[in-house]
């Protein structure tokens, strides 16, 4: 399981520079805007330099790549019921993301807009839950019907 | 091929017998199949410290405990030595399933399974025990169990 945290750590670290460089190339040689930046400017004022600001973002994605796979961990418990499995894992990540997104975009400077991201994970939670129970149910259907038919 | 059961009280123990007019690679191969299914088993400790050999046929569930690795019949639970991986490794896909972490079951031991409202997945077993198994693995059984769409 560390391991594989730390992968996640590596990995969603390494994505978020690359979309960090990706952005400032779009901005900057295609779109010709001079020191474009995929942080905001609130969040540079914090450090001396755009590098450390940039570090210290990439590392925040890192983190949240580990939260969201240490907190896999829940759905080993199969006792809990998915329904519950989900609720704690919205809980967990969102205790790692929420701050992270709220200081790195600087969101909890606008209400309306940390509402909003919070609203679309979470209702993107919900979805994804109930789609889940739907297909899990149907599995459930057919594997009784199946060994209803072998007894 | 006909297939019946024959009881009778002058028997002391089961016995499958494969009958022909011939022996043929036919029997040779039934008898070899039959007897390696039945008498396939796994070496358990039972709760006195004694040693039982378990026919797999008869095991309802492995499951790991306190450290230990527990195998389940109808008549009661035994450690057994190897561990939950090695089980994995070494019991026939199509006949043993893996439903968590800590547990494998016997498929041909599975009654039903029973989902709540709040997405909990029981696995009932013929002989009552009820166990858990996770969403993911539900998609998997149905796969073992050949179910398509």
């Amino acid at each position: 399981m560390l391991k594989r945290v730390c992968f996640s750590f590596a990995i969603s670290g390494m994505c978020g520079l690359i979309v960090y460089m990706l952005m400032e190339f779009v901005g900057e040689v295609l779109l010709g805007a001079e020191n474009f930046s995929g942080l905001t400017p609130e969040y540079m004022t914090y450090f001396p330099s755009e590098t450390l600001a940039l570090g210290t973002a990439v590392l925040f994605h890192g983190l949240i790549g580990a939260a969201f796979c240490a907190a896999t961990v829940v759905y080993e418990k199969a006792e809990l019921g998915f329904v519950l499995q989900n609720v704690i894992y919205f809980i967990v990540t969102g205790a790692v993301w929420i701050p992270v997104v709220s200081f790195v975009w600087q969101l909890y400077r606008y209400p309306a807009a940390f509402f909003s991201t919070l609203g679309g994970f979470v209702m993107t939670y919900i979805i994804m839950s109930v789609v889940g129970y739907n297909i899990t149910k149907k599995e459930v259907a057919q594997i009784n019907a199946l060994l209803a038919e072998e007894n | 091929m006909r297939v019946r059961a024959r009881i009778d009280k002058g028997y002391e123990a089961m016995e499958i017998q494969v009958c022909n007019s011939e022996m043929n690679q036919q029997v040779k191969q039934l008898v070899e199949d039959i007897s390696a299914f039945v008498n396939e088993g796994i070496t358990g400790t039972d709760e006195r410290g004694e040693k039982v050999l378990l026919p797999l046929h008869e095991i309802l569930r492995f499951y790991a405990e306190n450290q230990r690795v527990i195998a389940q019949d109808g008549r009661g639970c035994y450690v057994i030595r190897e561990k939950l991986y090695e089980l994995e490794e070494k019991l026939e896909e199509g006949r043993f399933f893996r439903i968590s972490k800590s547990e494998i079951v016997n498929l041909k031991k599975i009654r039903r399974l029973d989902m709540s409202i709040t997405g909990t997945i029981k696995v009932i077993l013929s002989d009552g025990t009820e166990t858990y198994t996770s969403r993911r693995n539900v998609t998997k059984l149905k796969n073992c169990l050949g179910i398509k769409g």
